[in-house]
C-alpha cells in the first residue's frame, strides 16, 4: 500500500480511531501487528511469508543465543545466512547470474544462464537490516532477546517503517513499543504536520521534479548543460522523495505515540563527506558504520591501505544494498574513496570549517562532489554516462540551453519552499503560527501541484 | 490553548482564502458551448465512403485513404485529429456519423497500445477543445467517463465543492507560464519555450534503450494494462453499440510503434493486455487487425514520434491493402451479414 493512496488515508485513519480506543498497551501492539501484516500484503499478500520468515528465524535466534551460550556464533550466523541469503536471492540472483554469463561470454564459453525474474518484495533491503541489528546487538550483548513474540514482530513489522525506514534499532525502538502510551494532543498535531510536510515534499517537489529528471535522463545524448540541470533537479527530487517519505512515516508514528529516529539533517550543508553520510540517510549509514564499517576495522587501521579498503568495501556493499546494477555499486565506491581522501587530507571525521568562507567553500564542493555521485546513481547504465560526458558540445545555445534554464527555473521555485522550511525550523522553531502558515500553504500546493499520475518513491525499489 | 487553536486555525484560513480568491466552486460539469460543429457530418454526407476511418494524427500520417481507394475500389475516408482518442471517436460517431444521412459500413479505429481503455486520454487542455466542438451540452457518459472518473471519493468529492481543485490546472498553466517569462526576462515567447521544449523531448531522440522504455512502459501498466478492470468505465462497450445502432460494422486497427521495432519489445504485462482486448473483441465479433510485428516499417519510416513518414505511410497503406489482410476482413465481416 502507497503511502501516496486514498486507501492509505482509510487505512491510518481506522488504524488510529483503533488504536487509541484500546487501552492496553498488549491489544494495542497486537492490533498494530496484524495492521502492518495488512499493510505490507496489501498488493502481493506473499511477502508477508518472508516478513515472517524473517521475524521467527531471528526471534529464535536471539534466544539461541542466550539459552545455548556455546552455539552463539552459530544462531548469529544462522540469522545472517537467513535474511542475506533472502536479500541475495530476491535481489541480487538475476544480476549475479547476468554477470557471470558475460564473464563466461568474454572467456569464449556460451552460457545459457537461468535467471528467475522474481518480483523484488518491497522493503526486503529495510526489514533485514532491522532484523540482524538486533540479533547482532544480542550477539554483542548490546541488547537482550525479548519474551513478548507480539512486541518483537511489531518491532521488525512496524508499518510506518517498514518498505524504506528509517531503519530503527532495537535497543531505541523496542523500549517504546514495551512502554505504556497515552494520546496527547502534541503527538496529533506533531504527526499531522509532518504528515504534510511529508506529503508537500513528495507530491509537490518530488513528482514535478521527476517529470523534467526522467525525460532528461531518456535521452540518446543530453547536451552538458542539460545533464548538468538534469542532475540539480535530480538532486532535488532524491532529497525530497526520500525525506518526504521518512516525514510521512515519521508522522504516523508520531500520531501513534512513537518517535522514529530523524533520517535527515541538511544534508547538503554538509562541509566533508563524513558530515554528508552523518546527515544523509542516517538511520542506514550508522548501521553500515556499526555493523560493517567498524567490523573490518574501521579508523583504527593504521595503513593507507587498510583504510582505503575498509572504506571501499563497505561503500561499495552501501551502494549495491541499493540496487543490483554497477552504477550503484561505483556510486558506493565514489563515496568511499571520497572519504578516504578526505581522510588523508585532514578533512574527515568530525572536521569543520573554522571561517565562514570556509564554510562556504567546503560546502559548495561537497555540493558539488554530491552531485557527482547522483549522476552516478541516476545514470540508466555506465555506457550512457560515457557517452553523455563525452558529448562536445556544452549546449548552452539553441533548444538544450534554453531548456536547460526552465529546468533550472522550476528546480530554483521548487527548492525555495525547502529553503523557507529549513529557516522556519533554524530560527523560528517555537513561532507555531508561522508553521501553521506554512502548512496551510502546503496543503495548497498539494492540492495545485499534485499530479494525475503519481510516481513511486524513489527507495521503495530499494 | 491559543497556540493549539492557531495551529488549526491558520491551515484552515490559508485554505479558505486560497478558495475564495479563485471564486465559487463551478457547476459539476463540463464546460462547454454544446454546439456541435457540422462539418464532419457534412464530408460524411457529400463524400458518401464505405469506410471511415477514426483516429489522431498518426492515422493522418500513417494511411493514405485516397491511396487506398485507388488499391482497393473502397471509398475511403479519413476523420481525424490530433490527440483525438476514444473520447473524441464516441462524440463523433454519436454527434456527426449516426445523425448523417449516409452511414458507411465500416468504421475503422486506429489505436495504439493500451488507449482504449484510457477513457480520459486526449480530452484535457489543449485537446479539450477537439471533445468540446463534436459534443452536445448534455454528455452525462462524456463527462462522467472521460473528466469525472476520480478514482477515490476525496478526489470526487473536491472536483464538486474545491473551487481550487477544479481551477488546479489553471493555476499550474499560471504558475508555469510565470516562471518561463521570468527565467528568460520576458523576451522569449512561451510558444517559442515549448516548441524547443517539444524538439528537445522528441521522441527520436530519446535512447534507444530498451530497459528505459520498459521501465515507462511497467510504469504504465500499473496504471493501464488491465484490461478486466478497466473496459467496462472504457468508452469501448459504447462504441460498439454506437456502430451497431448505425448498422455499421466496427473494427480496431493497431499501430505499431517505434518500440516493438526493438527486440523483445513488448512486456508480459501488454501482451496479457492485448490477450484479453483479443478476446474481448471476438466475443462480441468485433474484428481487431494488429500491424505490431507484421507492418514492413523500419524505424526509417518514422518521422517525428510514432508518426510515419510520406514513404512509412505508403508502405504501410499498401501493405494494409494487400498482405496486411484489410480488404479480407472487410469482406469476411460483410458476408457474415448474409443470410
Amino acid at each position: 500500500m502507497s503511502f501516496v493512496s486514498f486507501e492509505f488515508g482509510i487505512f491510518l485513519t481506522l488504524v488510529y480511531g483503533a488504536y487509541w480506543l484500546l487501552r492496553r498497551r498488549a491489544w494495542q501492539n497486537a492490533m498494530l501487528l496484524a495492521a502492518s501484516y495488512v499493510f505490507y500484503g496489501y498488493i502481493h499478500p506473499w511477502f508477508c511469508l518472508l516478513l515472517a520468515t524473517s521475524t521467527v528465524v531471528d526471534y529464535l535466534c536471539g534466544w539461541g543465543m542466550v539459552l545455548y551460550p556455546a552455539w552463539r556464533r552459530w544462531m548469529l550466523t544462522a540469522s545472517l545466512v537467513c535474511n542475506l541469503g533472502m536479500l541475495g536471492f530476491f535481489k541480487y540472483f538475476d544480476f549475479f547470474a547476468d554477470n557471470v554469463a558475460i564473464l563466461l561470454g568474454r572467456a569464449g564459453m556460451h552460457a545459457d544462464v537461468f535467471t528467475l525474474q522474481v518480483l523484488l518484495p518491497v522493503g526486503i533491503s529495510f526489514y533485514t537490516f532491522q532484523t540482524l541489528s538486533y540479533t547482532i546487538d544480542i550477539h554483542r550483548g548490546e541488547t537482550h532477546p525479548r519474551k513478548n513474540f507480539v512486541d518483537y514482530a511489531l518491532y521488525v513489522a512496524f508499518f510506518p517503517q517498514l518498505v524504506a525506514g528509517p531503519i530503527e534499532r532495537a535497543k531505541r525502538f523496542l523500549p517504546q513499543l514495551e512502554s505504556r502510551r497515552a494520546w496527547r494532543y502534541d503527538d496529533l498535531a506533531a504527526g499531522a504536520a509532518l504528515i504534510v510536510r511529508g506529503f508537500f515534499q513528495k507530491m509537490v517537489i518530488a513528482d514535478n521534479m521527476a517529470v523534467y529528471v526522467d525525460k532528461i535522463f531518456m535521452l540518446e545524448a543530453p547536451a552538458l548543460s542539460l545533464l548538468l540541470a538534469g542532475t540539480l533537479a535530480f538532486a532535488v527530487q532524491i532529497y525530497t522523495d526520500f525525506s518526504g517519505y521518512t516525514d510521512i512515516a515519521r508522522g504516523a508514528a508520531r500520531l501513534l505515540g512513537f518517535r522514529l529516529v530523524e533520517n535527515f539533517n541538511s544534508p547538503y550543508l554538509a562541509v566533508s563527506p563524513s558530515d554528508f553520510w552523518r546527515r544523509w540517510h542516517i538511520s542506514f549509514s550508522t548501521w553500515i558504520r556499526d555493523y560493517l564499517y567498524i567490523g573490518l576495522g574501521g579508523s583504527r587501521l593504521s595503513s593507507w591501505w587498510a583504510q582505503l579498503r575498509v572504506l571501499l568495501v563497505t561503500m561499495g556493499l552501501a551502494g549495491l544494498w541499493h540496487g543490483a546494477a554497477w552504477h550503484f555499486v561505483i556510486w558506493g565506491l565514489y563515496h568511499g574513496l571520497l572519504l578516504f581522501t578526505y581522510r588523508r587530507l585532514g578533512f574527515g571525521g568530525r572536521w569543520k570549517p573554522v571561517t565562514a568562507l570556509g564554510h562556504a567553500a567546503a560546502m559548495t564542493l561537497m555540493f558539488g562532489f554530491t552531485l557527482l555521485g547522483w549522476l552516478l546513481f541516476r545514470t540508466p547504465n555506465m555506457g550512457w554516462l560515457v557517452s553523455a560526458l563525452t558529448q562536445p558540445a556544452w549546449g548552452f545555445s539553441g533548444p538544450s540551453g534554453m531548456v536547460c534554464v526552465v529546468v533550472l527555473a522550476f528546480t530554483v521555485l521548487h527548492t525555495t519552499p525547502l529553503l523557507v522550511l529549513h529557516a522556519l525550523d533554524r530560527w523560528f522553531p517555537n513561532t507555531r503560527p508561522l508553521h501553521a502558515a506554512f502548512h496551510g500553504a502546503a496543503l495548497v500546493a498539494i492540492i495545485v501541484f499534485f499530479l494525475d499520475s503519481q510516481q513511486n518513491f524513489i527507495y521503495f525499489q530499494f | 490553548m491559543l497556540n493549539r487553536a492557531l495551529t488549526i486555525a491558520i491551515p484552515v484560513l490559508v485554505l479558505l482564502v486560497a478558495h475564495l480568491v479563485l471564486g465559487a466552486p463551478r457547476r459539476a460539469g463540463v464546460e462547454r458551448d454544446g454546439r456541435v460543429n457540422p462539418d464532419l457530418r457534412e464530408r460524411v454526407e457529400a463524400e458518401q465512403p464505405e469506410l471511415i476511418m477514426l483516429g489522431s494524427s498518426h492515422l493522418n500520417c500513417g494511411f493514405d485513404p485516397e491511396r487506398y481507394t485507388a488499391l482497393t475500389g473502397v471509398k475511403t475516408l479519413n476523420l481525424a485529429t490530433p490527440g483525438a482518442n476514444t473520447a473524441w471517436h464516441y462524440v463523433v460517431l454519436k454527434n456527426c456519423i449516426l445523425p448523417a444521412s449516409h452511414h458507411p459500413r465500416w468504421v475503422g479505429i486506429w489505436f495504439i497500445d493500451t488507449d482504449l481503455t484510457q477513457p480520459d486520454l486526449g480530452t484535457r487542455g489543449w485537446f479539450k477543445q477537439f471533445i468540446d466542438r463534436y459534443a452536445t451540452r448534455d454528455e452525462p457518459r462524456l463527462d462522467r467517463l472521460a473528466y469525472f472518473q476520480e478514482a477515490n471519493p476525496l478526489s470526487r468529492a473536491m472536483l464538486h465543492y474545491s473551487s481550487l481543485y477544479q481551477r488546479r490546472g489553471e493555476v499550474r498553466d499560471k504558475i508555469e507560464s510565470e516562471v518561463k517569462r521570468a527565467a528568460f526576462l520576458g523576451r522569449v515567447p512561451q510558444a517559442h519555450i515549448d516548441e524547443y521544449t517539444r524538439r528537445v523531448f522528441a521522441e527520436d531522440r530519446l535512447v534507444d534503450d530498451l530497459a528505459s522504455l520498459r521501465q515507462l512502459l511497467a510504469e504504465e501498466e500499473r496504471t493501464h494494462a488491465h484490461f478486466a478492470d478497466s473496459v467496462d468505465e472504457s468508452f469501448l462497450p459504447h462504441l460498439l453499440a454506437l456502430a451497431e445502432q448505425g448498422g455499421m460494422r466496427l473494427f480496431f486497427v493497431r499501430l505499431q510503434v517505434r518500440r516493438d521495432l526493438r527486440e523483445t519489445a513488448a512486456s508480459d504485462g501488454l501482451e496479457q493486455y492485448m490477450a484479453a482486448l483479443r478476446a474481448w473483441l471476438e466475443v462480441r465479433g468485433v474484428p481487431m487487425l494488429d500491424t505490431t510485428g507484421r507492418a514492413p516499417l523500419g524505424m526509417e519510416d518514422y518521422g517525428q514520434g510514432n508518426h510515419l513518414t510520406p514513404e512509412g505511410m505508403a508502405k504501410l497503406t499498401e501493405w494494409l491493402a494487400t498482405e496486411g489482410g484489410l480488404p479480407d476482413l472487410l469482406r469476411e465481416r460483410a458476408d457474415d451479414s448474409l443470410p
